[in-house]
Order: C-alpha cells, then structure tokens, then sequence
C-alpha cells in the first residue's frame, strides 16, 4: 500500500512523464490505479522498492527545494526528475527508469490495466482495436 | 490389446493435425494437451499478458509459476518463468501457437532443404540437408493450404518455390503500407507480393471472415478467421468419435519395453499420475518439449532417453533471429487495418554477397509488421536518441504512430551442435519432472546473415521514402528458439547425426515418433508453421499406413 505522501509523489511524477497537453496525463488517466493493481498482482515482492523509492524521490525534492514533490511547479519537478535519472547512485537511476516504464505502460496499455481511462491514448495516436463488442474497459476511478 | 492406437502428446500445429489424421483414418486416438482448452474469446485481450508482449505474463500456458526452465548464460546459470524471453516459450493451450499467432503461411524454398550442399558447412556448425527434398514437401504443402485455407496470391511467387496449383482464399485488399513499399521495391527491383496468411480473407471451412481487426497477432481471433489446428483437424478428428482430447494433461514419460517398443505414456492429469497404453506414440509438444520428454523417457536399452544413443537428442536448437528495421515516413502510412503483413520479399533468402564479396549463408524474408499494440510501439519503436519521458516523448508518439513502418523477417539460423535442451539435475516442476536446462548459441554465421538483412531492410525503407530509418544496436551471438523452435529432433538417416528417420520414426524404435518443428533440420528464412503442418500430414499419413 501506498500512504497519502507516496501516492501524492507517483501521480506528481506520472504527470511529468506523460504530461498534460491537448490530451491528458497520465496521472490524470489512472497511472497510480494501474502501479497499485500492478504491484499487487505481478509485483508483490517490489512493494517496498517502490515505496521507498518514491520516499527518496520526495526527499530529494525536499533536499533541493525544501518542499515536497507534489508541491513543486512542473519545471522544478523536471529538475528533480532528471537528477534521479543521472544520479550517481545506481539504485536512483535504476527506479527512476523503473517508474517511467510502468507509467508508460500505464498510459498506452489497455484501459482494464487500470490507466488509460477511456482510452484516451489509443485516440491520440490513432490506434483502434477494430474488434466490435470490445469495448476497453476503465477500472475504478481514482479522483484525479 | 491396448488402450488406444495412437497417443499423440501435443495439440499445436503438428500434433492437432497429426490426431485429426489418424482418426479420420480409422485409429483410435488419445490426444494428450498440457494446455487448457480455450475458445478465442477466452483468451485473454490484456495488451501486456499476450503473446506478442509477454511483460507480465502470457494469455494461454503454461502457468507463470511451476513450469521453471534453467537457462546457462556464459558462466550465469538462472532459472526463468514461461514469459521471461530466455525461457523460449510457445503458447500451451489446445490448438498450441496456432490459436494465438500471426499466421503466416509460408512455404521453405528448395534450397532450404540442402542448405549444406548450397552453401558448404561453416566451421563449428552442424548445417546439413534435410533427408527429403522439396518435391517431396509439395504435395503436403498444397494439402495444408487448401484442407486448412491460406490466403494468397502466387502471381509473383513462382520464383520463390514452384507450386501446383494458388492458393485456395485471395490474399487481404491493399494496405497503405503495401503501397508505400511496393514504391520502395519498384525502385530497387525487388519482386514482392501479398504476405500468404492461414486466415480466412472469405468465410471458408465453415467460419467466418478475418474482420480486420487491430489485435491479431499474439491474441484469440474475435471471428475465429485465424485457421488453426484447433478449428480444423481436431474438430474434423472429434467429430469421428474415435478421438479422445485430455486437455491439462502433461505427459512424463514415453514407456519402452527394453527393446524396440513403446508400450504407452505416464503422465499427469488432474492431480493424479496415470497411464495410458498404445500402439503407437507420437510427441508433437514443440521442439524443446519433445527433446524433453524423450530424455525423460529413459529405460532398458534407451539409457540417455529415447533416440539418444548417439547424444543428438536437444542439439541444434533453432529458432529465427528476427532483424530488419523502423522508417518513419513523413505521410500518414498507417490506416490500422489488420494483420498488418501485406507486402514481402523473397529476394533476400537466397544467394546474398556481403559488400566485401563473401558469400551469407542464407538469408530471410522481409515483410511489414503485424498493427502495433501502442504499449509494445512505446517500448520498441523509439529512435536513438528520443527522450523516453516528457511532452516530446508523448508527442513522438503521436506523430509517430501513423508514419511508421517496421521491416523485418525470420533470418535462417544456421545451426550449432551447442546449442541444445538438456534436462536439469535438480530443478523440477510443478508435478515434480524434471525441467528444461538451454546452454549454447546460434553460429556466428546467423548474426552475419542477420547483420546483411537488416540493411536490406533499411535500404528499402530509405528506397520506399522514410526520412529516418534506424536499427537496434549490434546483433548479439544468443540462443535462438522461441516461437520458431526447431531442429532439437532432427531428421535424418543416420542414427549418429540425427534423431529420428524421414519420417519422424525415433532411431532406435519401431513406434515412438516426432512430429514438430524439432524435426527440421534447418528452419528456412521463414515462418515454419506451414512446414511443420506439411509435415504433420505427410507423417500422419505414413503413420495410418504403416504402423
């Protein structure tokens, strides 16, 4: 499980990595419903990587800027992120690229994942399953 | 008097043809399937558990836990779940890989079957001419193509293997991609045509359509077009009543009695361990199962398993090395309309001379890609360089999706006597039988014809109009099997260089047989799903005559 802090840094960060523009976010589509389902279906024995991997996301922000990284504007949490992804420590370079591709996959992967809500990436790059009846289903809605 | 005729072990492209056969032909017949029986709708449309992009799991077996294969990597030894890419898996469900595949029906050329006298046998490899020609190969083909229905138009391809007669369905209506490179091809004088596919472009066999859909490849087909072992030879074998199918039955061992003669087959069904008698016995659980099962299948007389004598069981595992190359276009070169395969070459198979003037040991066929799931075009279709994160990431994405074209084929592995399936001392599976252990590589020789037709690739992209084109990073020296798996049971006629006789018949026995892609020698520049088809027919056949 996720506490309220962590939860706020993976959405904070999913809305870097697929940011918003004429279509939205990942976070905004379900990223941090699909890492969640992910974990506890696939992943179970990386909980605590994540968890504490997103902690040390949050206390670089807050070593950087004194606040955390949900607070931060968008460039301030590009910087942060892009020092994750050129840390010199191994552990933070291989989290951070962990993080982007289940976001990715969040974003452009089938809508019953838990991420790409009403499959608003398959409309934005023109993809279409062309199957009739098969209707991608969203899963819970998480709000944000 | 025993139980069954025929127990064929297997029901994937072979062994569901093989079980049809014979008990259209009078045999009784148990059909053993580790697999569950599914319907293609039952088959899962998770865009990340498929068989096309396997990131977390598969969508038919074998189950991600229970069924380990150990896996040698230089001095690494690490053992691997069925959708980890060193585990070589192929789809376990009744129907096999032909439920769930890409369907492309493609005939071996004839020079395929004498790669060694044709091309000479590097050193270190194990090259040699399968036992039988193609003019012996045809008329099994022509009986796959139309008993099962390809789609196809031989306008075009005579140059590629003569045939007797077209295909019995028309091939799939113009792509945009197939316009696009057939601009490229003009340009460089490559002869091309429609990609032949076991789909139904006509409602054909009593089922439906191919609809076109965006999901073909890796999945269950929504109107069931995609013609399989599953929807054709077993059902006709099914519906005789002399056909018994045990779907999640896992066979341990094949029982000999000390001198020639298979008595029947251990295996494991619904918790308990049971045994069935035969006549005869036949694995077509897919190369590196049936090298499994034969090396399980130890007794009197067959100390080193089944046809094993001679320390050939497991070696040469094929598979294909699958190269080519992505062009992004600057026109919209994408109308999502599926398979996606529309347009090939066979001019790159045969006959290739690297820039240096040395001769390339075989080639592949090229062809566009199946529709790209958008997970699996984020993963693999970024170009050096791109940001994988960011607007410019997302916006790639959507400019690129419509302007890409991937070209890519099966280039021919040229075979190594080291790479090879062998069983693991300790580690055991879920009904405690020892499990898969893979060591070795491919030859050198297949990253160098590999190397050679990725360039074609790129040339004929850059010839089609592509304002970038680019490739995966240097081709590494690995071990090659996965869907393609082949040449662990090779035929031949000599029981020191081989595994079984021309006709799938285990050296070493008068009634145990294989019949799969094991067989194969060599595993052409192509698909092998109709090859091993043919096979299937031809031996099936023999089998009902003979035994």
């Amino acid at each position: 499980m996720l506490n309220v802090s962590q939860e706020a840094v993976l959405r904070a960060a999913a809305n870097r990595i697929v940011p918003a523009d004429e279509y939205p976010s990942a976070g905004q589509v379900g990223a941090v419903i699909y890492v969640q389902r992910l974990l506890d279906r696939d992943l179970p024995h990386r909980w605590t990587e994540l968890t504490e991997g997103l902690d040390r996301l949050d206390l670089a922000a807050r070593v950087a800027n004194q606040t955390d990284f949900a607070e931060l504007s968008s460039d301030r949490q590009d910087a942060v992120l892009v020092q994750q992804e050129n840390s010199p420590h191994a552990d933070d370079r291989a989290f951070f690229g962990w993080l982007v591709e289940m976001v990715l996959e969040s974003y452009y992967a089938d809508p019953a994942n838990g991420g790409n809500r009403g499959a608003v990436s398959w409309a934005m790059i023109g993809y279409d399953p062309r199957i009739p009846g098969y209707e991608p289903t969203d899963i819970a809605q998480d709000g944000q | 008097m025993t139980d069954y005729d025929v127990i064929v072990i297997g029901s994937g492209a072979a062994g569901g043809i093989v079980a049809g056969v014979l008990a259209e032909a009078g045999k009784s017949v148990l059909l053993l399937e580790r697999g569950q029986r599914l319907t293609p709708a039952e088959v899962s449309r998770d865009h990340l558990r498929n068989h096309r992009l396997s990131t977390y799991g598969h969508n038919t077996g074998p189950a991600i836990d229970g069924n380990p294969r150990v896996v040698e990597e230089g001095e690494r030894i690490q053992t691997y779940r069925p959708h980890e890419p060193p585990y070589q898996n192929n789809a376990m469900t009744v129907g096999g890989g032909t439920l769930v595949y890409g369907a492309q029906a493609w005939r071996f050329m004839p020079d395929d079957f004498r790669m060694a006298t044709r091309y000479g046998v590097p050193a270190g490899s194990s090259l040699s001419d399968w036992p039988i020609d193609y003019s012996e190969m045809e008329p099994w083909y022509d009986r796959a193509e139309w008993e099962l229905g390809v789609s196809g138009d031989a306008t075009g391809m005579a140059h590629v293997a003569p045939r007797q007669r077209s295909f019995p369905l028309p091939p799939h209506d113009d792509t945009i991609q197939r316009r696009v490179l057939r601009r490229g091809a003009d340009a460089l004088g490559l002869r091309t045509h429609p990609v032949p596919l076991l789909i139904n472009m006509q409602p054909f066999n009593g089922r439906q359509a191919c609809i076109r859909c965006g999901m073909c490849v890796g999945f269950g087909c929504p109107t069931d077009a995609k013609t399989g072992s599953q929807n054709t030879l077993l059902l006709r074998g099914l519906a005789t009543g002399r056909l018994r199918l045990i779907d999640q039955a896992q066979a341990e061992q094949i029982m000999v009695d000390g001198r020639r003669r298979a008595r029947g087959v251990w295996f494991h069904h619904a918790g308990r361990r049971e045994f069935a008698s035969a006549k005869v016995v036949v694995s077509s659980s897919g190369a590196i199962e049936s090298a499994r099962l034969l090396l399980l299948s130890r007794g009197p007389g067959h100390e080193a398993g089944l046809g094993n004598a001679h320390d050939q069981v497991g070696r040469h595992l094929q598979g294909h090395y699958y190269n080519g190359a992505q062009g992004l276009f600057e026109e919209v070169v994408h109308d999502g309309i599926g398979p996606g395969p529309a347009i090939a070459t066979c001019d790159y198979n045969h006959g290739n001379i690297d820039e240096t003037g040395r001769a390339i040991v075989g080639g592949g066929m090229l062809a566009n890609e199946f529709v790209k799931l958008p997970a699996l075009f984020n993963k693999f279709s970024y170009p050096p360089g791109m940001p994988r994160w960011g607007l410019a990431a997302k916006r790639y994405m959507r400019d690129a999706y419509p302007r890409l074209i991937q070209l890519q084929g099966p280039v021919q592995d040229i075979p190594s006597p080291t790479a090879r399936v062998t069983l693991d001392p300790e580690v055991r599976d879920a009904n405690g039988i020892p499990v898969v252990r893979l060591s070795g590589t491919t030859h050198p020789e297949t990253v160098r014809t590999a190397t050679f037709i990725r360039q074609r690739a790129v040339d004929w992209l850059h010839a089609s109009g592509a304002s970038r084109v680019w490739t995966a990073g240097p081709i590494p020296l690995v071990l090659s099997g996965g869907q393609h798996q082949a040449g662990t049971c090779r035929m031949g006629n000599d029981p020191r260089t081989s595994v079984t006789d021309s006709y799938g018949r285990v050296h070493g026995t008068d009634n145990v047989f294989v019949v799969d892609g094991g067989l194969h020698v060599t595993n052409g520049g192509f698909n092998p799903v109709l090859t091993i088809m043919a096979l299937a027919f031809r031996n099936a056949d023999w089998i009902a005559r003979h035994v």
